[in-house]
C-alpha cells in the first residue's frame, strides 16, 4: 500500500482508491496535489476496519453528532457558494466534524470535499485544512457515519470523527478574538496615521489653520479610543495580572507606554497645547497584536497535531452481564476458530466490496444474549468485556478466558501479532486477531496506558519554545531596566526642561518598545513551522525546530524507521508445477480474509490477479486462512498450520524442502516489556523464521503443497540517501536496534554506516543517547516502536515515524507524515535556516534598541520619529523571518 | 477647504463601516481557514453536479 506511487497500481486496495477517483471525475487531484506520493486505500488496514465497524454501533454514532444548524451558521457563509452545485442542497439535518489524515496539501483537501459531497444524502462539506478537519452536513436518514468513513478510507484518507475539546474551543475563539483586535486596530490605526500625516506636515511646512489642527486632533484621538478599548484591552488586564502575581512582563511597559502615550496626548488635544502620540499609539497596539497572532498559530497547530493522534481511542466495548456464567463461552482453539468461521462467513459477502473483512459487526449481539453492547468510557474496573476478532481491546485488562493473537502496532509499533492467552495482560488500544477473550477490566478511560500518553502529549503541546522563553526572560530584565532608565530619564528632564519631560519620556518608552523583540521569534518560528509541515515534519514540541538545528549526531532505529517495518514478498517458490504468479493470486485471494500483516503483503503483492478467484467458505483461523476455490480446499498460513490443515504429508516446519534453513528467530527489534510467546501452539505459529528477518508463509491444496512465499522487511528506498545527506551536513549516523547483529550488520552495510548497535533493549538506546551527549554530542533520535520510546524522549531532539507507535509519536519532538525519512533533510535545512534568522533578528532589534535608547534619552529623537523607527525594525524582522519559508523548496514546487 | 469636514466624515463612515464588515467576516468564519480557499479557486467548477 505504501510502496508505489499512485497512479502505477500497486495493490487493489490502492486501484480502488485510483478508480474512486477517476470514477468520481475527480482526476484534478492529480493536477492539484503538490506530493508525489500518496498511500493506498487505508481501509485495507485491519485497524482501520475494526474502527469502522464501531461507528456501525449506532449509540457511539450518535455521540458525534449534531444539529446541522446548531450555532453553524457561520459554516454555510462559504459553504453554499464555493461548494458549487451542491450547495443548493437544503440545509441537512445533521452534522458531523471529521478528523482526516493523510491530507498533505490543498489539492488533497479539494478531493476530500469532494468525495464527500459525491456521498448521497450529503448536503454540504466543508474542508479546514490547516486543521485537518471536514465538516459534513448530511441526512441521517439517507447515508450514515460510517459510509463517510468508508467513503474516505478508499481514497486513502483515514477519517474519524471528532468531537471538539474544550481546550481546542479555547483556543479557536481566542484566535477570532486576536485576528479581529489585528484587524480593528490595522483599520482604525490607518485612519489615525492619515491625519497625523496631517498634522506632522502642517508642523514641518506650517500653514494649516488652527481650526483644522484642533479637528485633527480631536478625531484622532476620537479614533484612538476604540483601539485602546478593544483590542488594547489585552494588554492592560495582561499588565494588571502580571502585577498581581509580581512579574514583570511585556504588558506593563506597554501599558505604561500606551497610557502616557494617550493621556499626554489627551491632555495636549484638550488644552490645545503640546504635541499629540496617537499614531505611535495605534501602531503599537497593531504591531504587537501581530506578534500575538502569529505566536497563536504556532500554537494551534501544534493542539491540532495532537489531537489527531487520539483517534484510535477505542469507542465501544461488549460488556458481559453481571451474572451471565463465563464458563459458556470459554474458548478452547476449536471453539475460536468456529467462531471465526462463523462471522467471516456471514461477512463475507456483503463485506467483500468494501474489504471490510472478517469483523464481528453490530448483529452479533443477537446471538450474545448476555453481553450488552457499551461505550468504552463507560466501563469499570471489574467490568468483563468480550473481545472478538478484529475488534479493538476498550481498556487495561487481564485475560479471563480464551487466548487469541494481538496487534499492539498502536502501543509498541511492531506490526507482528503477540500471543496471549489466560492470565496475560492487555492493553487498550491493541487489536485481537484471531480469537474471542474475555477480558477483566483493571483501568478504563484516561486512566489506561493510552489515555496517559494522550495526556503527557497534549500537555507537551502548552509548552512554549525555549528560546520564546529566553526572549521573555531577558525583556523581563530589559523591561525593568527601562522603567528604571525612564524614572531617571523623566526625573533628570523635569529638573531640566520640564516642558519636554513628557515628550522625551514618550520616545523613550516607544523606542524602546519590545515589538521587535517580541516578534523576533514567533514570526520566524510560525514560518519554520509552516514550511516543515509542507517538507512532511509536524512538530509537536515548541522547541523542536531550534533542537533540530542543533543536533550533530544521528541515532537511528532500524526496524519500521530505516527498513519499512512491514513484510513484502521478496521470492516465490512453487513446488506442484503450478505458476508462481497464479499461487500468488491463490495465496492473495484466501488472504484478503486475514487481518495479519503477511497476509497483507501477499494482497500486495498479487495487485492486480485479485477477483478472479471466487473462494467459498472463506475461514480465519489462528495461523491462516483456508477456504474452497473451484471447490478444492485451499490453506494458507505459517508451515505449521498449513501441516495441521493438510496432513501429515506437508513439511510442518521449511526442512526437507529445498533452499530453506528453518531457524527460530527473535521477534524483531520490538520486544519492549512483552512476555516472550511462551505458549507453545497455534498462537505463535508466524513467530518461526528462517532468518531474523524473514517469515514463511505456505500454501497447499487439500495435501500438495503449492508453494512457499519468503516475506521480508526491506530497507526504505531513500534510507541510503538519508545517511549520505546527513554526513554531508556533519551529522553521523548510528544504528541502535532491538535485532539481531547480523540484520542490523547487513542493513548498516547497505547504507554505508560504521557505527551500529544491536540487540539492544529500549533502555539500552536511551544510554546509548546519554553516552553520546555525554561526549559532546547533540543527538537526534529516529524511531518509530514504544522501545524507542524512552530514547526518544531522553535525547536532545527526536523525531518519530508517522505510522509507528502513538506513543512514540507523543513522546517525540517531530513527527514525519508519509514515513519518508528524507523529509528530514530538508527539515534540517528548514530549522538551520530558522534558527539563523531568529538569531539575526534578535540581534537586529537588540542592536537598535541599544542605539537608540540613548539617542530617545538625550531628547533627540522626536516621538514621531521613534514610532517610525520602531514600525520599520518591526517590519524588517517579520520581513526576515518570511525568509525561512523560501530557499529551496522541498517539494521542488 | 470647505470639502474637508464633509471627507473626513465619510472617510469616518467608511472606516466603521469595514470594520463592521471585517467582525461579521470574521465571526461568520471566513478567517478560518486562509489556505484551502487559494487553491480552491484553481479548480474546474465544470463538472455537473450529481443527479439527485
Amino acid at each position: 500500500m505504501v510502496s508505489g506511487r499512485k497512479v502505477q497500481v500497486c495493490s487493489d486496495a490502492c486501484r480502488t482508491a485510483v478508480e474512486t477517483i477517476a470514477g468520481a471525475r475527480l482526476d484534478a487531484w492529480y493536477d492539484l496535489r503538490t506530493h508525489s506520493d500518496a498511500q493506498g486505500a487505508t481501509t485495507a488496514d485491519p485497524r482501520h476496519r475494526a474502527e469502522l465497524e464501531t461507528w456501525r454501533v449506532p449509540e457511539v454514532e450518535a455521540t458525534v453528532l449534531r444539529r446541522g444548524d446548531d450555532g453553524s451558521s457561520d459554516v454555510d457563509g462559504h459553504t453554499g457558494a464555493e461548494s458549487g452545485g451542491h450547495g443548493r442542497t437544503p440545509p441537512s439535518p445533521t452534522a458531523v466534524t471529521l478528523t482526516v489524515e493523510g491530507m498533505r496539501c490543498a489539492g488533497c483537501a479539494w478531493l476530500v470535499e469532494r468525495l464527500l459531497a459525491s456521498v448521497p444524502g450529503v448536503g454540504t462539506a466543508t474542508v479546514d485544512f490547516p486543521l485537518r478537519r471536514a465538516e459534513v452536513r448530511f441526512d441521517i436518514r439517507a447515508t450514515r457515519v460510517h459510509t463517510l468513513l468508508e467513503t474516505l478510507g478508499k481514497a486513502g484518507y483515514r477519517a474519524t470523527p471528532y468531537t471538539v475539546h474544550a481546550e481546542e474551543a479555547a483556543i479557536e475563539s481566542e484566535r477570532r478574538t486576536r485576528i479581529r483586535g489585528l484587524g480593528i486596530s490595522a483599520l482604525f490605526g490607518m485612519q489615525v496615521m492619515l491625519l497625523s500625516i496631517a498634522l506632522y506636515a502642517s508642523e514641518w511646512y506650517g500653514g494649516m489653520e488652527a481650526g483644522f489642527e484642533q479637528l485633527f486632533r480631536w478625531l484622532a484621538m476620537t479614533l484612538t479610543v476604540p483601539v485602546l478599548a478593544w483590542p488594547g484591552r489585552a494588554f492592560f488586564t495582561g499588565a494588571v495580572a502580571a502585577l498581581r502575581h509580581r512579574h514583570l512582563t511585556m504588558d506593563v511597559p506597554v501599558a505604561l507606554g500606551l497610557s502616557i502615550a494617550f493621556a499626554g496626548s489627551a491632555f495636549a488635544t484638550v488644552t490645545g497645547e503640546g504635541e499629540v502620540w496617537f499614531d505611535s499609539v495605534v501602531m503599537f497596539v497593531t504591531l504587537l497584536s501581530a506578534a500575538r497572532y502569529l505566536e497563536l498559530l504556532a500554537r494551534r497547530r501544534a493542539t491540532a497535531t495532537i489531537r489527531a493522534l487520539a483517534r484510535s481511542a477505542p469507542l465501544v466495548a461488549t460488556r458481559v452481564r453481571a451474572g451471565a456464567s463465563d464458563g459458556g463461552d470459554t474458548t478452547s482453539p476449536a471453539g475460536s476458530d468456529a467462531a471465526c468461521h462463523g462471522s467471516t462467513g456471514d461477512d463475507g459477502n456483503a463485506a467483500s466490496a468494501g474489504g471490510a473483512g472478517d469483523t464481528a459487526g453490530d448483529g452479533s449481539n443477537r446471538d450474545d444474549p448476555d453481553t450488552e453492547r457499551v461505550p468504552a468510557a463507560a466501563l469499570r474496573p471489574g467490568d468483563r468485556v468480550r473481545v472478538r476478532p478484529g475488534e479493538v481491546v476498550p481498556a487495561d485488562g487481564t485475560i479471563r478466558s480464551g487466548h487469541s493473537a494481538f496487534d499492539e502496532s498502536l502501543l509498541t509499533g511492531e506490526s507482528n501479532p503477540v500471543a496471549r492467552s489466560a492470565g496475560h495482560g492487555v492493553l487498550a488500544g491493541s487489536v485481537n486477531g484471531t480469537g474471542v477473550v474475555e477480558v477483566e477490566v483493571i483501568r478504563a478511560g484516561d486512566e489506561t496506558v493510552l489515555g496517559g500518553v494522550l495526556r503527557r502529549a497534549g500537555q507537551a503541546a502548552r509548552e512554549r519554545p525555549a528560546i520564546a522563553e529566553l526572549a521573555d526572560r531577558a525583556a523581563a530584565w530589559f523591561i525593568g531596566g527601562v522603567l528604571v532608565l525612564a524614572t531617571g530619564v523623566a526625573v533628570a528632564w523635569l529638573l531640566h526642561d520640564a516642558a519636554r519631560m513628557i515628550p522625551v519620556l514618550v520616545s523613550v518608552l516607544v523606542v524602546t518598545c519590545p515589538c521587535a523583540l517580541s516578534l523576533a521569534t514567533p514570526a520566524a518560528m510560525t514560518a519554520a513551522l509552516g514550511a516543515l509541515a509542507r517538507a512532511g515534519l509536524i512538530t509537536t514540541r515548541a522547541n523542536a525546530v531550534e533542537r533540530l538545528a542543533l543536533a550533530t549526531h544521528c541515532l537511528a532505529d532500524k526496524t519500521g524507521t530505516l527498513t519499512e517495518g512491514r513484510f513484502r514478498v521478496q521470492s516465490i517458490m512453487a513446488f506442484a508445477g503450478v505458476s508462481e504468479s497464479r499461487c500468488l493470486a491463490l495465496a492473495a485471494a484466501l488472504e484478503r480474509y486475514a487481518t495479519h500483516p503477511a497476509g497483507a503483503a501477499l494482497v500486495q503483492a498479487a495487485g492486480g490477479e485479485r477477483a478472479s478467484e471466487r473462494v467459498v467458505e472463506p475461514a480465519t483461523h489462528t495461523g491462516g486462512v483456508t477456504g474452497r476455490i473451484d471447490g478444492v480446499r485451499h490453506a494458507v498460513g505459517s508451515p505449521e498450520f498449513v501441516a495441521r490443515i493438510c496432513g501429515p504429508g506437508i513439511p510442518a516446519t521449511g526442512r526437507g524442502v529445498p533452499g530453506a534453513d528453518e531457524a527460530r528467530g527473535s521477534a524483531g527489534s520490538a520486544g519492549a516489556g512483552r512476555p516472550a510467546p511462551s505458549i507453545p501452539g497455534p498462537g505463535e505459529a508466524r513467530a518461526h523464521k528462517a532468518d531474523p528477518a524473514t517469515t514463511h508463509v505456505h500454501l497447499a491444496r487439500d495435501g500438495t503443497l503449492l508453494a512457499r512465499f519468503v516475506l521480508a522487511d526491506t530497507l526504505r528506498p531513500d534510507a541510503p540517501a538519508l545517511v549520505e545527506g546527513l554526513r554531508r551536513r556533519g551529522i553521523e549516523t548510528t544504528i541502535a536496534s532491538g535485532d539481531s547483529a547480523d540484520a542490523v550488520e547487513r542493513a548498516a552495510r547497505a547504507l554505508g554506516v560504521a557505527h551500529h548497535l544491536a540487540g539492544l533493549s529500549p533502555e539500552d538506546k536511551l544510554e546509548e543517547a546519554a553516552r553520546l551527549a555525554t561526549s559532546g554530542e547533540r543527538v537526534l533520535m529516529l524511531g518509530d516502536g514504544v522501545n524507542d520510546t524512552p530514547a526518544l524522549a531522553g535525547a536532545h531532539v527526536s523525531v518519530a515515524m508517522g505510522r509507528g507507535a502513538a506513543a512514540a509519536a507523543a513522546r517525540a519532538d517531530a513527527v514525519l507524515i508519509g514515513d519518508d525519512p528524507g523529509r528530514l533533510l530538508a527539515a534540517l535545512d528548514i530549522a538551520r535556516r530558522a534558527r539563523r534568522i531568529v538569531k539575526q533578528n534578535l540581534a537586529w532589534a537588540l542592536g537598535y534598541n541599544l542605539v537608540a535608547l540613548p539617542l530617545a534619552a538625550a531628547g533627540a529623537v522626536p516621538p514621531w520619529a521613534a514610532a517610525i523607527g520602531m514600525s520599520l525594525s518591526s517590519l524588517a524582522v517579520a520581513g526576515n523571518a518570511l525568509r525561512v519559508g523560501r530557499g529551496r523548496d522541498p517539494d521542488g514546487r | 477647504m470647505e470639502i474637508l469636514p464633509l471627507l473626513i466624515g465619510i472617510s469616518i463612515v467608511a472606516v466603521i463601516a469595514i470594520a463592521g464588515v471585517f467582525v461579521w467576516a470574521v465571526r461568520s468564519g471566513q478567517f478560518d481557514d486562509l489556505d484551502t480557499p487559494a487553491v480552491r479557486i484553481l479548480t474546474d467548477e465544470d463538472e455537473s453536479p450529481p443527479p439527485d
